[in-house]
């Protein structure tokens, strides 16, 4: 007596047909580099090359870092702390970590450029140092 | 990638002398100084006694690199300020 068997694994049927279907529409997508459907079609030669934008934001984040220690020193804060923003914001749209420098040399709370003797205090005590910024707000690091 | 005339519309402008070399206001043409501030439209010269406010729209903008002159057509730079490095529409994430 013969039975019918049914598909055991329909989904991947129908799963090679789209993948096929892509094909037939879409000769000439190149398949090695595709992370996102919808780019990376070889015949779109009048796009620009691309820039590396990590690069350039991370090149940002140092010079705003230096530039608002300028600031700090020259006595303006207020702008110190609007690099410091804009540093944060542009290691917040591109996804980059602040170096470890910038996260210690900048207030959590108010944002300003530390620098100790001016507009910090450190302490040292055991296993951490202690930075107390002018607007109170206090951080830790452990010794290195 | 360091600042180059290529990059430079993408790149960070504050801390850069520049020059206003042509505006539709003829008052804002010929201010230079050294850029303290960006917002999406405008650019916060500081001169040695003050301080402008110019706008990057219908303004060219000559930048002071260190070997050379960049001039750049203030349309390019209208953008929120940690946007412009942004390649639109190419990130991976969206």
């Amino acid at each position: 007596m013969r039975r019918e068997v049914p598909d055991p694994f329909p989904l991947v049927k129908q799963l090679q047909g789209g993948i096929f279907w892509l094909f037939t529409k879409f000769p000439n997508y190149d398949l090695t580099s595709a992370s996102s459907f919808g780019r990376h079609f070889p015949d779109a030669d009048t796009v620009p090359p691309m820039t590396d934008e990590a690069t350039i934001a991370r090149e940002r984040i140092e010079r705003l870092q230096s530039l608002a220690r300028e600031a700090v020193q020259a006595g303006n804060e207020e702008r110190a702390r609007s690099y410091v923003r804009r540093a944060r914001r542009v290691a917040e749209r591109h996804r980059l970590r602040l170096p470890r420098s910038f996260e210690r040399s900048t207030c959590d709370a108010c944002d300003t450029y530390l620098l100790h003797g001016h507009n910090a205090r450190s302490r040292t005590q055991s296993g951490h140092v202690v930075i107390t910024c002018d607007c109170g707000s206090q951080s830790r690091y452990p010794y290195d | 990638m360091p600042l180059t005339p290529e990059t430079l519309p993408r790149h960070e402008l504050v801390g850069l002398d520049c020059e206003v070399v042509s505006a539709s206001n003829p008052d804002v043409v010929g201010i230079s100084g050294t850029v303290v501030m960006e917002t999406t439209q405008m650019l916060t010269l500081e001169g040695a006694d003050r301080v402008w406010h110019v706008p990057k729209d219908s303004a060219t903008f000559a930048f002071d690199l260190s070997t050379e002159t960049v001039l750049v057509d203030g349309d390019r730079l209208v953008a929120r300020p940690a946007r412009r490095t942004e390649n639109t529409g190419d990130s991976l994430w969206r």
